[in-house]
């Protein structure tokens, strides 16, 4: 027998609001609570609708004294009768599936979202929650929605029947929310419109007998406006749509289904499934690995069913496949564009080429047998050669987001202009291509598109998804910056009208007060007094040629005592940056500028970036400085900070810089400063290298424009001066500092970068490849060993050859990452790279939304101005880490994206023959790094040699054999061969994607 | 409440005549007024609240969790908590293991109506506030726990029964719950008064009793434990064996009733 | 981290209450006649609790005498079974709980007018039967409740609330979803005064914004006098009707 709790009573509290009880179980972690909330009911909800005379007269203010604002249009979108002027109430699986569409701002205006909706998707997906709230705030004018509190509201709040389903209580509530909309509208001829994908609550609005609400599909609905034809390929595919078709012919494809819930809890919690995030291999898109806390490596995830749709990324519970089915990692090169490419989208045939895989064992194993089959797993992950392998059985959290890519052409029938199937490949090639319907496919086939991914069916061998919008032709350079932009998830739309209005009033009129202790002035700005007037130091900037955005400035000066006084000066961002704005809320989510080769995608707007806070030579500025005394060989004696005004001398490049200080002539005080401060530098690196500070390299490059056409003409690899390592000593030196300082003020809370020591496992296979080339080895034991190893791996006839290590040490590292010092202990604050103890990032507060946080805490500490709360809570600071650190990771992964863009778009023109070095070593391929471009690229086998049976494969020695083209005798190839190859770009002819080939010579 | 010799002697000695005359007119198989209100915690599972005529009070709520069966065997737990006392105090301890023994013997609560797959049960935890008692307290929380059990209502199970070989968390519907349905004991106390049974004793009547007996009922029957129990610490004396006969038969008579008005609340 | 909407924009709360809102209030006095000298039961939201007064009465113990005024005691059972999850221990003598029981006799050994009945003992005793935040504010309430019905002489009403700060939303007369999702501030006001005896802040809550708290809390405050008042004055003509009956 089940019955529901006894039914809660409804209380009367006051006029217009009475209170009733919410019963529900809370089960978690196999247990199951009751519990019991308060909920109360009110008449006060308004419509929110233009026309309405009523609900006017309702509304009470909020906290901040402001009333709700009434945006439903009093004339909106007429449609053909019965619907007329109307408004759409939605139901949350059109928000879940078709978020992009409500965004489009070619439909959908006038919208009701029902809390019980607006809670529905915040449990099912927040990321989707967060966009329709956003949309609600933001649509004032144009697309205007709201929510109306359905849940709140004494008119429409509804009682859940004995035995109803919680979604069919939900839907009714739906459903009564737009009964009184229509009721409540009728006076003012507007309709309501539900908008669901759900047939049974299309069905119960028909069947209800009171209601004469009037419902549509999406399809219908879209089909229903006038500008149907535009926004139809928008409409997201769910499997239900063409389903009876397929289901019926073609049925021998199917992934495994995912375990129940209570599986995955039940195996999670008694050790025997586990849970990761996925890794796609860059070289086998049919390969994955998870990480997980139990194993020393990485566990295998080998074939497309045992990856059973899970995308590069996501969230997945993975239990071990018997020990029979262990295998090494593969050594082959897949990527899915090249793979089944004839695969025809209206079809879902699969051919069974992975018969090797699971074949979904039908002996019940139980928990006990995988315990020790998980013992195994572990102790052969110790052994080399044949590692254990999992299958994915559930998705935690999909990664799903919008994905640039472009038509498959091989899929399209360009003379049909009616809708079809078609496969869209996206860019990052972990991931498959994707199925989506299209009655542009023609139009589109050149073009870089974005689409968005609604659903991957058991029954379905690829994503279906739907067309989000084209960003260009393939390969124009606005549509490829673009598309790179989205594809690392980087902001790049203009600031909005609402971050604008934090701005200064005077706009770029504005000027530091000429006195600090200006009535005036102050009165606008009590803290001015608590500035210290810097300006009468000898402060410059040394920055790269044609820096707009200064962020910092140093001066020194020397001591009576012999000692020197060096200051390193910082724009005073958060002077304009005050938390709590749109203003401070925009740049946290931005989190950092990013730079692309022929663009910058400022984390602030251009005022302040460029104008207000870069401290630009002549022009008084407000800056946080940090003055240290150091005497002769760069030891701190006192460090002091403080908020000022400075007044720069002169903006020097590098190279300005290093001519100034080695003329002889020049003897003014400002070179003298400069002098101390190169020497003091010198020092200061020294004293860091002696700790251990590792010098690493990556293949960076800069793509020289031609400054007319602003095409690209020319790749350079970037030279460093005496002068670059000068300015970055003392940043170097004023983080550590500040982080110190912001440690001992809020030891909790306090904005810190660290870098963690890699794991001696990923040097692995590194040192097992310099242990068998070239008799060399890396040593990990400390920092400072690792440096003075790597010093140590010197070919002495290949100069070139220490820098390949160093670069390829770099990938071995782990990545330096932001964090709030309550998050670790002590001793885990180190920079292992810098060999310091505890850091952080204060010098670029312009471009970096940690720095902009330092410099608040650091105010704070020194009792300039009370730290906001948002920098005092530990849950605030742990969401902003998070933000910035993977904001920081997509701004290196897009800068990085530009550079090769533009290297191919080089290359392009001058096809040459450069100097490579081999990296990597497959079984059908190997893998080149030149460095004079900075690229690297595999060559398959096939194009090594014209007869690929014949090739041998050596894992132990790191060596490929084959017979090169146009050759009768065999050739070895090692890793760190060095080669020639000719470099030229070329576009696939599948993807249509450019990219540099390289051929052996 | 303290009487004086006087007061002592003539009420022992109409309580002791024959027929006993109570000092409240009652019969002596006659109980006082009695007032039980349930399900008004509604954060638990089940709850009741017993108020004597003398003002006597006690709340008993109903929680439960769920545990594996293997690791855990005691599937109910009872804890007293009696107003003014410690929580080492002899009486709570006294009563706290009486009712435990209660509740878990061989006819108390049967723990397979507990069990939820081959891995898991629900544990039940009866706790027992008395505010404020003026007889011994223990009838009164029998009577007390006899309805919150009867009024509680535990979480739905929804996942699968077989979780040995392949373990599943038990998962549970968000709203749907299913009463518990187990028959609790119940516990009565008399006094014994010269050669008269008297059911319920008032706290005077406790005052004077040579001795009480209290004798479990479950299930239709007559259950263990029965013991004595000294109601007051001056006047305690044995009893005669034909008493413990003709107390058991008071209660075998009397007992249907009284599990007749608790179900009908 | 929260993912609630602890104050929607809107301008609702995860209950349905507007910032400026009280709880349900509802209170009794004299539900234990027999078993105490005073007695109140009350509800504020989801607590539920039972508070008996015994005095003032002789003390157990002579060493425990005061000649000059009346010893105050509180003890503060919070039950197991209080919370949504049973908790293991009694809390019996939790450093939290001892604290309470402090905080309250200091509260009110300046509130009743102890000198007026020398050499005894006035006991509180305090039984929270189930807590959904603002516990502290609802003791308060419970406890003057009890003391009027007791008929032990005060100087004023003692009225007690929550007060949660989200962002920069005071919220009044905070649920336990909300406590945990923000630092709160409880207020024990005096009377209709702007009178504060006691103001507690268990955690972190800018300067600059504790006087916007603490203005809506002592509102607040006021509010829960009138309706603890109110029904003071509900049962009291009761009483005298039935008495006049008689």
């Amino acid at each position: 027998m089940s019955v529901s709790a006894i039914a809660p009573r409804r209380k009367r509290l006051a006029d217009g609001l009475s209170v009733t009880q919410k019963v529900f179980v809370r089960s978690r972690n196999g247990g199951a609570t009751k519990i019991v909330r308060e909920h109360y009911l009110r008449s006060d909800i308004p419509c929110l609708s233009r026309s309405c005379t009523k609900c006017p007269q309702i509304v009470v203010p909020d906290a901040q004294n402001e009333l709700p604002k009434f945006i439903l249009s009093d004339s909106p979108l007429e449609l053909s009768a019965p619907i007329g002027k109307h408004y759409v109430v939605l139901d949350t699986n059109v928000v879940l599936q078709a978020i992009d569409l409500l965004e489009n701002p070619n439909c959908f205006f006038d919208v009701i979202v029902p809390q019980i909706v607006l809670d529905e998707v915040r449990n099912k997906s927040y990321p989707v929650y967060t966009r329709l709230r956003t949309l609600c705030r933001d649509s004032d004018d144009h697309k205007r929605f709201i929510v109306f509190h359905n849940e709140f509201s004494e008119h429409t709040f509804v009682e859940r029947l004995p035995n109803e389903t919680i979604n069919d209580r939900n839907d009714r509530a739906i459903r009564k929310t737009c009964q009184w909309y229509s009721e409540h509208l009728k006076p003012y001829d507007i309709n309501v419109v539900l908008v669901t994908n759900d047939r049974l609550n299309r069905e119960a609005a028909t069947k209800e007998v009171e209601s004469n609400i009037i419902t549509k599909s999406l399809v219908q609905y879209i089909e229903l406006l006038p500008n149907a034809d535009d926004i139809r390929d928008s409409i997201p595919q769910m499997d239900s749509f063409d389903k009876d078709l397929e289901r019926d012919t073609f049925s021998d494809f199917t992934f495994p289904e995912y375990y129940s819930t209570a599986r995955v809890m039940g195996g999670l919690k008694n050790g025997v499934l586990y849970q990761g995030n996925i890794q796609i291999s860059e070289y086998n898109f049919l390969e994955g690995s998870v990480s997980l806390p139990r194993f020393s490596k990485p566990v295998l995830i080998v074939g497309q069913k045992n990856l059973n749709r899970a995308f590069n990324g996501d969230q997945v519970i993975v239990e071990l496949l018997p020990q029979s089915e262990w295998k090494a990692p593969s050594s082959i090169v897949l990527d899915s564009e090249h793979f089944d490419v004839n695969d025809n989208p209206d079809i879902e045939a699969g051919d069974d080429d992975d018969n090797n895989e699971s074949s979904s064992n039908t002996t019940v194993i139980s928990d006990k047998q995988r315990r020790l089959l998980a013992k195994d797993a572990m102790i052969a992950q110790r052994s080399k050669k044949i590692q254990p392998t999992a299958k994915v059985v559930y998705i935690q959290r999909r990664s799903w987001r919008q994905y640039v890519g472009q038509l498959a052409p091989s899929s399209v029938d360009p003379q049909s202009s009616s809708t079809q199937n078609v496969f869209v490949i996206l860019m990052d090639k972990c991931l498959p291509k994707v199925r989506i319907r299209t009655r542009r496919a023609a139009e589109l086939l050149d073009k870089r598109i974005v689409i968005s991914i609604d659903s991957w069916p058991t029954t379905h061998k690829y994503p279906l998804g739907h067309f989000v919008r084209d960003l260009g032709t393939i390969e124009s350079a606005q549509a490829e910056t673009e598309a790179l932009l989205l594809e690392h998830d980087v902001e790049y739309r203009p600031f909005s009208k609402k971050v604008l209005e934090c701005l200064p009033a005077e706009g770029h009129d504005w000027k530091a007060p000429t006195k600090l202790d200006d009535p005036e002035a102050v009165s606008k700005d009590p803290l001015l007094t608590k500035r210290k007037d810097l300006r009468d130091k000898l402060i410059c900037s040394i920055d790269p040629p044609g820096c707009v955005d200064i962020d910092d400035a140093l001066h020194a000066k020397k001591l009576p005592n012999g000692n020197w006084e060096v200051g390193v000066h910082i724009a005073d961002v958060t002077h304009f940056v005050k938390p709590g704005t749109a203003l401070d809320a925009e740049g946290a989510a931005r989190g950092t500028s990013v730079y692309l080769v022929d663009k910058r995608i400022d984390m602030l707007p251009m005022l302040l970036g460029t104008d207000l806070c870069s401290l630009k030579p002549y022009v008084d500025r407000f800056a946080f400085s940090v003055i240290w005394e150091l005497d002769d060989s760069a030891n701190i004696v006192n460090v002091n900070f403080m908020k000022s005004v400075i007044r720069s001398r002169e903006a020097f490049s590098y190279e300005q810089a290093q001519l100034r200080i080695d003329d002889k002539t020049q003897n003014d005080e400002l070179t003298m400063g400069m002098r101390a401060l190169l020497k003091l530098s010198v020092k200061l690196k020294q004293k860091r290298l002696e700790a251990g500070a590792l010098n690493l390299a990556s293949p960076e490059v800069k793509v020289h424009m031609d400054s007319e056409t602003s095409d690209p003409n020319e790749v350079e690899i970037k030279k460093l001066l005496a002068t670059n390592s000068l300015v970055e000593e003392f940043m170097l030196l004023a983080n550590i500092s500040v982080a110190r300082k912001i440690y001992d003020a809020f030891p909790q809370t306090a904005m810190l970068r660290r870098h963690a020591a890699p794991p001696s496992t990923n040097f692995e296979i590194l040192n097992e490849m310099l242990n068998t080339r070239k008799n060399m080895s890396i040593s990990l034991e400390s920092s400072k060993a690792l440096a003075d190893s790597l010093d140590r791996c010197v070919d002495p006839e290949d100069p070139y050859f220490n820098t390949l290590v160093r670069i390829m040490s770099t990938r071995c590292m782990m990545a330096a990452q932001y964090f709030y010092s309550g998050a670790y202990s002590y001793p885990d604050f180190r920079h292992y790279g810098l060999a310091v103890d505890i850091y952080t990032h204060f010098t670029s507060p312009i471009r970096r939304y940690c720095d902009v946080v330092a410099h608040r805490q650091l105010a704070g500490a020194i009792g300039y101005e009370p730290l906001s709360l948002t920098h005092r809570d530990k849950n605030k600071m742990d969401m902003i880490c998070r933000n910035i650190n993977r904001k920081h990771r997509n701004a290196q992964f897009a800068g990085r994206a530009s550079i090769e863009y533009y290297v191919g778009q080089v290359m392009r023109n001058n096809e040459s023959t450069e100097t490579g070095y081999v990296i990597k070593v497959f079984n059908n391929g190997i893998v080149v790094l030149v460095p004079k471009f900075g690229v690297e690229g595999l060559i398959r086998l096939d194009n090594l040699t014209e007869d690929p049976n014949s090739a041998a494969f050596d894992e132990v020695e790191y060596k490929l054999t084959f017979v090169p083209t146009n050759s009768d005798k065999a050739r070895d190839v090692y890793v760190f061969d060095k080669v020639e190859v000719q470099v030229r770009s070329v576009m696939d002819p599948i993807t249509s994607k450019r990219k540099a080939e390289l051929l052996l010579k | 409440m303290s009487l004086s010799v006087a007061e002592k002697s003539y009420l022992y000695d109409s309580l002791a005549s024959t027929p006993s005359i109570r000092p409240d007119g009652r019969l002596p198989h006659q109980f006082r007024p009695i007032e039980i209100f349930t399900d008004f915690l509604p954060s638990s599972n089940g709850s009741s609240r017993i108020i004597a005529s003398d003002g006597s009070e006690c709340i008993v709520s109903i929680k439960s969790k769920v545990v594996d069966h293997h690791v855990e065997n005691e599937l109910l737990q009872v804890d007293v908590d009696i107003a003014g006392q410690r929580d080492d105090a002899l009486v709570v301890e006294t009563i706290t293991s009486l009712l435990n023994k209660v509740l878990k013997s061989g006819s108390g609560v049967d723990s397979s109506m507990l069990q939820l797959t081959k891995k898991y049960s629900f544990k039940i935890f009866v706790d027992v506030l008395v505010i404020s008692s003026h007889s011994h307290p223990v009838s009164l929380i029998s009577f007390a726990i006899y309805s919150a059990l009867n009024s509680t209502y535990l979480p739905k199970l929804i996942s699968a029964f077989d979780d040995l070989e392949v373990e599943e968390l038990p998962t549970f519907h968000d709203y749907d719950m299913v009463k518990l349905d187990i028959n609790p004991p119940l516990v009565f106390i008399l006094a014994v008064v010269g050669n008269n049974m008297l059911l319920d004793p008032a706290a005077n009547e406790s005052e004077v009793a040579n001795n009480g007996l209290i004798i479990s009922w479950s299930n239709g029957k007559i259950t263990s434990p029965i013991r004595s129990v000294a109601l007051n610490d001056s006047n305690v004396k044995s009893f005669k064996p034909h008493l413990l006969k003709q107390g058991l038969a008071m209660v075998e008579k009397y007992a249907p009733d009284v599990v007749r008005s608790l179900e009908n609340l | 981290m929260s993912r609630l909407e602890i104050y929607s924009p809107e301008g609702l709360r995860l209950d349905g209450r507007r910032w400026n809102e009280l709880r349900r209030f509802e209170s009794s006095i004299n539900t234990h006649p027999h078993a105490a000298d005073g007695s109140s039961y009350m509800e504020q939201g989801n607590n539920k609790i039972i508070t008996l007064v015994k005095g003032p009465k002789e003390p157990r113990l002579k060493s425990q005498m005061d000649t000059s005024k009346a010893l105050l005691n509180v003890s503060v059972n919070i039950t197991k079974f209080s919370k949504f999850e049973r908790s293991k221990s009694s809390h019996k003598n939790e450093r939290r709980v001892l604290e309470i029981q402090t905080s309250l006799v200091r509260m009110f050994e300046k509130n009743v007018m102890l000198n007026i009945y020398p050499r005894t003992v006035i006991d509180i005793e305090i039984h929270v039967l189930e807590q959904d935040g603002g516990i502290m504010g609802s003791l308060i309430n419970g406890i003057t409740l009890a003391l009027i019905d007791a008929g032990i002489s005060m100087f004023d009403y003692i009225s007690g609330i929550s007060v949660g700060l989200y962002d920069t939303t005071p919220l009044l007369d905070t649920n336990s979803l909300e406590e945990n999702a923000m630092s709160t501030v409880t207020l024990g006001v005096v009377g209709k005064s702007e009178k504060l005896s006691l103001l507690l802040v268990e955690d972190k809550i800018p300067l600059d914004r504790l006087e916007n708290v603490l203005a809506i809390g002592i509102a607040g405050a006021h509010r829960v006098r009138d309706l603890m008042d109110e029904e003071l004055r509900k049962h009291a003509q009761k009483r005298v009707s039935n008495a006049s009956v008689r």
